[in-house]
């Protein structure tokens, strides 16, 4: 043992640079591996941790047109076993809401009369402020979505719009509203005490609207639940129901994409790593195949001399593991707590569970690397030390150099057709075949990773380029109708249609349909689904077409008994274009022909789009106008706004987008930097450490060169342009897969999220730049690698 | 033979340090390398010989003194201006050929022309002729590694006056080869030196050492003695060796 021992640290003594390259690419493949794993996990049990602790709602309903008696409905659900249901929570949808003089775009609001808690359901947790019963008198309680996306805290006032009315309100407290304050969210709900509510609310026309949470003991009983209770129901149920997977999907859709970015990237690293270990070794074997060869004549056996390898890859990796666990904790708390901000309260931070699976994460790091070693340290076996010790080579590879030799016979001479310096330069490519392929998998790694981010980062806060594809309209001003009962729509409509910058006008509504189970549904549906489904439908009254609303395959629906559904309703029902859907609108049946499919992120393209001839009962509120110049588009919307602003909010595309994208770049750039940063250094290190390895072999070559003229600034020169010649095929080749393989990949990723299609935006100009940075960091690696060859002397050519 | 002067040093020295110790390896040495000579150095084992023709040659870097190419101060030449004094006024051969082992004889010989910018087609006609001249033409596309020592050995030759340089440089460029391909190897650069190339031979041996018209002993990193003959003829081979012998053993 003191013999292995020995032999381990002279090793690690011996070859310190090399060591510590290994040491830090260990480190970086457990920080990344680790990394994504902990994300991937923290995200679902945060949520799910927090749903069980406030007896998170399953499915929601929103009762909003009076399509069914609300209490009737709350009363079969309560008395259900094995199903906790919320008491009715009465609201009033707002029209807008203003900070600081500034109003917040983007925001369906709605006012809650405040039940006794608990609610049954969906318990809110106190993130700042007092815990009270009720909220207080003149005060709210408004949730961390549209507190901490606005800077809102406890003590501001903000002010409502709820009809005509202007309601002024402090802030008493910011709670976690878990179904409807998730991320990207644009829904929120404002608690307010019962006195208040009649007070401001009371004298609006309309009656209640009402949301009802509903858990179930065992979730995968709920399609028979809903099958007992559609009976009962003796019809469909016709108004709206939110899913738990809808409800949950923005809390975990950054975190998947940050996840499988990372652990993809993190399993290509561990690659990067074993392969350099194993180059490495092999590297070690041969130059120290005499030794090995004396050793074993000295009796030791190939085992200790495996040994002696598995010793020092171990003590490497603890040193290097154990850091990158403990650091890839702290990242992933960084990631997390940006992205699932919304889930932190002032008291306590987001937790980082799972320290199990980090410990795992770790030892399987150490064994994978110990088995590469000990597979590579087997080369060793077949060292004979006669021939070790005559050849410092096995008898077969010294022969073997002629056979090489041989091969290469036939090529002409690089020589008479490029200059010097470009065959140095190759031939240091050449001669060095494995190395060469792993600074061309690094340089395409990197590469594909840089470009990866930055056309994700860009598609999506660029995404007004694309936005149909991501199912918004294009449209070029959005005006919303927040107090029909104010507005004289014919007079806007006139005078929006007498402006000569407006191309156009179009307008939206919302409605739901029901898809009634297969006992109603008479189709060629597949599916079979018991109980009926119930569809958001964008109701539109003009041009879908000129609203700029876009569909994957297909087009938009232009008659009454047309359709367009989105990805995910398309895959439930089973349902393709010509295909026929039944649908219960406002209680109506009515058949549909399926025209378009399309994608939608805003709601898992779960949602459908229909003409506004089949719904009677709509109220257009959205406007979508396109302008012949969009750099009218401010001025619009202030004239709009001013004269209008009671009853109508007007709104620049992008303003709306910018919400929602901002937001969800901000969280992607820290992960993407971080990674970006990671394979730089990762690219760096071991075109350094390959670069240096294979210089120090081909020492005499160099001075050869050296003794008949060239300096070692050409030499060098040459050795770096070769690299960078590699490197840029493996930019080249990194572009492809960064536009291209990973888009495809997250794609499958997204498709459960209703996104087939993924819209990119190229920043071409961006992409050549980090494609350059990849080469610079490539050539800096072999430049500084090749200072070995600044003291070169020919001297090393005499024979003393 | 004219008696002017191609290499000029001054005051030469040379000094390894190995931690506190300082071995001096060459010695306040003045010496001059005439156009047109054939000078061997010659010395024991570890007497300085080869470091001496390192310096002189712009191969290893002075502790003190100075060393001149025609005039032209070598030894505070930049690298740059080094490396254009190598490729285009010195040839050198090693004791091993030190041909780059994966390139052919015939890249082998052609590189420093390659280097020196010279057209491709002159390059390769040039070293074609050299090949033949050194009797391994046919031997163009194989590798060091598959000819014979001797082969290689005159291929490193060639190599080293590819650029038809001023001086030639050769250190025991018969050492590691048999006494057959030795001569062959001598006789190629005495014919060379009796068309007028310069050439500065480091040698132990009296039958490569008989090849001079100069011979400089070195002994403890100081010149020793110096030896005048007339140009090389293989009538006069014996009495060469016995003057060289008689030279040494006097002195020692």
């Amino acid at each position: 043992m003191a013999a292995i021992t020995s032999i381990c640290l002279g090793n690690l003594r011996k070859r310190k640079v090399q060591n510590l390259l290994i040491a830090l690419l260990i480190l970086l493949s457990t920080l990344l591996m680790n990394t994504s794993i902990t994300v991937i996990a923290n995200s679902e049990d945060l949520y799910e941790d927090l749903h069980q602790e406030t007896q998170g709602s399953h499915e929601i309903l929103n009762l909003t047109q009076g399509l069914h008696n609300p209490q009737q409905i709350a009363d079969w659900w309560a008395s259900q076993e094995g199903v906790t249901a919320s008491v009715l929570l009465p609201y009033r949808p707002l029209a807008g809401v203003t900070y600081k003089g500034e109003e917040i775009p983007n925001q369906y609001l709605y006012m809650m009369n405040t039940p006794d808690r608990p609610f049954g359901t969906d318990e809110l947790v106190f993130a700042q402020g007092k815990e009270t019963p009720l909220p207080a008198p003149g005060a709210v309680w408004i949730p961390t979505s549209l507190a901490y996306k606005n800077e809102i805290a406890v003590g501001d006032e903000l002010q409502f719009k709820a009809g005509s009315t202007q309601l002024t309100l402090k802030v008493s407290a910011i709670v976690i509203d878990l179904p409807l304050g998730g991320p990207f969210s644009t829904t929120a709900r404002i608690w307010l005490n019962d006195t208040d509510y009649g007070h401001y609310l009371g004298g609006l026309p309309g009656s209640d609207s009402y949301f009802m949470g509903i858990r179930f003991t065992d979730y995968s009983q709920h399609e028979a639940y809903w099958e007992r209770f559609e009976n009962y129901l003796g019809v469909p149920f016709m108004e709206e129901r939110l899913t738990y997977e809808e409800l949950s999907s923005f809390y975990f859709i950054m975190n998947k994409i940050i996840g499988f970015v990372m652990s993809f990237l993190g399993i290509v690293m561990i690659l990067v790593a074993l392969f350099t270990i194993g180059f490495t070794i092999s590297d070690s074997i041969l130059s120290s195949y005499t030794t090995i060869g004396i050793f074993k004549s000295l009796g030791l056996s190939s085992r200790k001399i495996i040994v002696t390898y598995i010793l020092q890859y171990s003590l490497l990796s603890l040193v290097a593991i154990l850091p990158g666990v403990v650091f890839s904790r702290l990242l992933s708390r960084i990631i997390i707590e940006q992205s699932l901000s919304f889930l932190k309260t002032a008291q306590t931070s987001i937790p980082i569970q799972n320290i199990g699976t980090s410990v795992s994460v770790g030892a399987g790091m150490l064994l994978v690397i110990l088995l590469c070693v000990w597979l590579y340290a087997s080369k060793t076996r077949p060292i004979q030390p006669m021939q070790a010790i005559r050849y410092g080579m096995s008898e077969a590879a010294y022969s073997g150099i002629n056979k090489r030799g041989n091969r290469n016979k036939r090529r002409s001479s690089d020589f008479e057709r490029w200059p010097v310096s470009v065959v140095i330069g190759l031939r240091n490519v050449t001669r060095n075949v494995k190395g060469s392929l792993l600074m061309l998998l690094l340089t395409t790694v990197t590469t594909a990773v840089l470009v990866f981010g930055l056309v994700l980062v860009n598609s999506i806060s660029q995404m007004q380029k694309t936005a149909p594809l991501w199912g918004y309209d294009s449209a070029n001003v959005v005006i919303r109708i927040v107090n029909a009962s104010e507005l004289d729509r014919a007079a806007l409509e006139r005078d929006i249609r007498a402006d000569s910058r407006i191309v156009n006008l179009n307008w939206a509504g919302h409605a739901i349909g029901v898809v009634p189970g297969n006992r109603m549904q008479h189709s060629t549906s597949t599916t079979g689904q018991a109980q009926s489904i119930s569809i958001p439908l964008t109701v539109v009254e003009g041009s879908m077409d000129e609203m700029g609303l876009a569909n994957i395959t297909g087009r938009n629906p232009q008659n009454p008994n047309e359709i367009s559904i989105g990805i995910n309703i398309s895959r439930q029902l089973g349902k393709e274009l010509g295909d026929i859907i039944e649908l219960y609108i406002e209680g109506k049946r009515h058949s549909f022909t399926v025209t378009g499919i399309y994608q939608s992120i805003a709601n898992m393209s779960f949602q459908a789009r229909v003409t506004a001839d089949v719904v009677t009962k709509l109220n257009p509120d959205d406007g979508y106008m396109n302008l012949s110049d969009v750099q009218d588009s401010d001025d619009i919307v202030r004239q709009l706004n001013d004269q209008y602003s009671s009853s109508i909010q007007a709104v620049k595309q992008q303003t709306l987008l910018d919400s929602v994208f901002k937001e969800a770049s901000a969280v992607l750039i820290i992960p993407m930097s971080i990674l970006g940063l990671l394979f730089l250094m990762v690219s760096w290190l071991i075109i350094y450490s390959t670069c240096r390895i294979h210089i120090r072999k081909e020492t005499k070559p160099y001075g050869i060169y050296k003794s008949i003229g060239l300096t070692s600034n050409t030499i060098r020169g040459a050795v770096t342009w070769g690299i960078v010649g590699l490197s840029l095929i493996g930019a080249g080749l990194g572009i492809l897969c960064g536009i291209s393989l990973l888009p495809h990949l997250l794609r499958g990723l997204l498709s459960s999220y209703g996104i087939v299609k993924l819209p990119l935006f190229m920043n071409w100009t961006g992409i050549s730049l980090l494609a350059l940075l990849s080469i610079t960091v490539a050539g800096l690696g072999c430049w500084i690698a090749s200072r070995v060859i600044l003291k070169t002397t020919p001297r090393i050519l005499v024979s003393e | 033979m004219l008696n002017t002067a191609i290499i000029q040093a001054k005051n030469l020295c040379k000094t390894y340090s190995t931690g506190s110790e300082q071995f001096h390896a060459i010695r306040n040495i003045d010496l001059d390398i005439f156009q047109g000579d054939f000078t061997v150095i010659m010395g024991d084992s570890g007497s300085g010989k080869s470091t001496l023709l390192y310096m002189l040659s712009g191969l290893d870097s002075l502790t003190a003194g100075e060393v001149y190419f025609r005039q032209q101060r070598i030894d505070q030449f930049f690298e740059k201006e080094l490396g254009a004094f190598r490729t285009q006024k010195i040839g050198y051969v090693y004791q091993s050929s030190n041909l780059v082992p994966d390139l052919t004889l015939f890249e082998n010989i052609a590189l420093p022309g390659y280097v020196a910018g010279t057209s491709k087609r002159e390059v390769k006609q040039k070293a074609l002729s050299l090949m033949e001249s050194m009797n391994i033409d046919g031997q163009q596309k194989r590798l060091p590694a598959e000819v014979s020592g001797g082969q290689q050995q005159r291929a490193a030759i060639a190599r080293a006056i590819m650029n038809t340089p001023d001086i030639i440089f050769a250190d025991e460029p018969t050492g590691s080869l048999n006494y057959e391909q030795g001569v062959k190897v001598l006789d190629i650069l005495t014919q060379m030196n009796a068309k007028g190339q310069s050439i500065v031979m480091v040698t132990h041996d009296i039958k490569s050492a008989c090849r001079a018209n100069r011979i400089i002993f070195i002994r403890d990193g100081k010149v020793g003695g110096m030896l005048e003959l007339d140009p090389y003829s293989p009538d006069g081979l014996q009495d060469r060796e016995s003057l060289i012998f008689s030279y040494i053993t006097g002195r020692g």
